[in-house]
């Protein structure tokens, strides 16, 4: 029988490796009560679980939270469809990568959420523009994932297939893309934080629900520990989508060695 | 006389190097197949004998009609040629048994039919209990089982074989060498074999086709079908000839790129 190590433990090995969340977790609440820093710039970890159960008990939390999930999730889900569609097409046909190549290399380094005003400006206050700016955001990481993926494809795959009998559309569905899958996979990690970064940026400059929108209200309302408690919410929530992606990921990639 | 299964007439073939000159890679090149033989493309590295093997197979592009095979000019792949690569050219995404059965999806091969005829293929070449491991899975001698098996689910008249049993060791290789020859001998295909490994192509093949150094060309063509109670001292001197043949050529030929 294998020495089961502590770090192999199910339940221990998650605790021996999450310890430094609790040494900072400690850090926070001791620098606070013991005056190292202003009680309102950092207000104790204990006062903020506190409101955080305070909000737990109350629906209008809820819908706040499910109002950007749900913007996080259309938009990450639409880029995800479109640009994994667009990236393999860019390195299947010659002329949609003339097309397109220029255009996302030109606005992949640009910060998306300069676009906020503008997205407002076309698509109003409401889901709309968080959708658009989000899945604007998570188009060109998964593009150029799918691109860099489909690029690589093994050329003796490729000639297997055709030696097969497989068409051209044959191999694109059944060679390329499982092939760039591995980076397709890669480019959802980014794009998934990347969902969360431009949630929380457009609610909190203009938006009548969401997270974003109550970090801003109880920022502006003076209410601290609350605030602290909502973004500790979007922290857990980002933690647990990244790992559920990761989860999915080696169910996606289980033929590899 | 047997009816050609291949038949090259003086085929030239040149391809632009990364620098963008073009590199002459075989000249004037004739050789013909006949249906149900065993012939070996032999030389240095560099020689131009996968080129050539590719070339046959459809995967590499060229102006004109100097292969025919079968008597129809070749314009590209076909199920008509299986392929077999030294890398084993398996899709690591799907298991053995998705991998045998890929030619006859694409061939419309009803679906009871298809598992039937896999799961005897995989009996065949020794992989019984293992239909459902994914490649990654399995060792070298296992995987390119697992091609031939692929390639021979789709009946090719001619099989194309590119340093096949390179990457194998001493041991495997020579298993399957043996059970090579067993299939050649039970299904009447025609085999194109490319190697550098003089003794395996005098004791695999009927005929030996050695090339000389870039620009390839054929140097000479020997008949190596022996048979009979002498067999074992005339592949011995075969290859030994052959051997001299061969030594001149590496003599000079460039440093391995």
């Amino acid at each position: 029988m294998r020495p089961l190590t502590l770090e192999k433990h199910p339940v221990l090995g998650g605790i021996v490796r999450y310890s430094p969340l609790l040494l900072l977790a400690a850090a926070w609440e001791a620098s606070s009560r013991l005056g190292l820093v202003n009680e309102y710039a950092l207000p104790p970890l204990s006062t903020v679980l506190v409101a955080w159960f305070q909000f737990l008990k109350d629906p209008s939390f809820y819908y706040h939270a499910g109002m950007s999930l749900m913007r996080a999730a259309t938009g990450l889900s639409l880029a995800i469809v479109l640009g994994v569609t667009l990236g393999i097409s860019m390195a299947s046909f010659r002329w949609v990568e003339a097309t397109f190549g220029p255009i996302v290399q030109m606005f992949y380094p640009m910060p998306k959420s300069a676009l906020i005003p503008l997205t407002i400006l076309w698509f109003g206050l409401g889901h709309l523009s968080k959708i658009f700016l989000i899945f604007l955001g998570c188009l060109l990481p998964m593009t150029l994932s799918s691109f860099n993926g489909a690029r690589g494809t093994d050329k003796v795959l490729l000639w297997s297939a055709s030696s097969l009998g497989a068409s051209r559309w044959n191999r694109i569905r059944d060679v390329v893309f499982p092939a760039s899958l591995p980076s397709i996979m890669a480019g959802m990690r980014t794009a998934l934080a990347l969902a969360f970064v431009l949630f929380v940026s457009s609610e909190l400059i203009i938006a009548n629900e969401g997270l974003g929108y109550l970090i801003r209200m109880t920022g502006d309302g003076g209410q601290y520990p609350a605030m602290f408690a909502v973004v500790l919410t979007v922290v857990s929530m980002g933690f647990l989508a990244d790992r559920l992606l990761i989860a999915i990921t080696h169910r996606v990639l289980r033929w590899r060695a | 006389m047997k009816t050609a299964a291949v038949a090259i007439n003086r085929l030239s073939y040149s391809y632009a190097a990364s620098d963008g000159r073009s590199v002459l890679a075989l000249s004037d090149v004739s050789l013909v197949v006949e249906q149900g033989s065993f012939v070996s493309l032999l030389g240095p590295s560099g020689c131009g004998k996968s080129t050539l093997l590719y070339l046959i197979g459809g995967f590499l592009k060229q102006e004109g009609t100097a292969i025919h095979v079968d008597g129809v000019p070749v314009t590209g792949p076909g199920p008509d040629r299986g392929i077999v690569f030294q890398q084993f050219a398996l899709f690591p995404w799907r298991t053995v048994l998705g991998n045998v059965v890929y030619g006859m999806e694409k061939q419309r091969v009803p679906r009871a039919e298809r598992l039937d005829r896999a799961h005897k293929l995989i009996r065949d070449v020794g992989l019984a209990g293992f239909e459902a491991s994914y490649p990654s899975q399995l060792s070298g001698g296992m995987r390119q089982r697992a091609a031939i098996a692929r390639t021979l689910a789709v009946d090719p008249a001619i099989l194309l074989m590119d340093e096949p049993f390179g990457a194998l060791d001493a041991q495997t290789r020579g298993i399957m060498q043996e059970q090579l020859r067993q299939i050649w001998q039970a299904t009447g295909k025609t085999v194109i074999f490319v190697t550098h490994d003089v003794r395996e192509a005098v004791y695999l093949s009927q005929k030996v086709v050695v090339m000389s150094k870039r620009p390839g060309t054929i140097k000479e063509i020997i008949d190596t079908s022996f048979e009979g109670s002498e067999a074992d001292a005339r592949v011995q001197s075969a290859v030994e000839d052959i051997w001299q043949q061969v030594k001149l050529e590496f003599a000079d030929a460039p440093a391995h790129a």
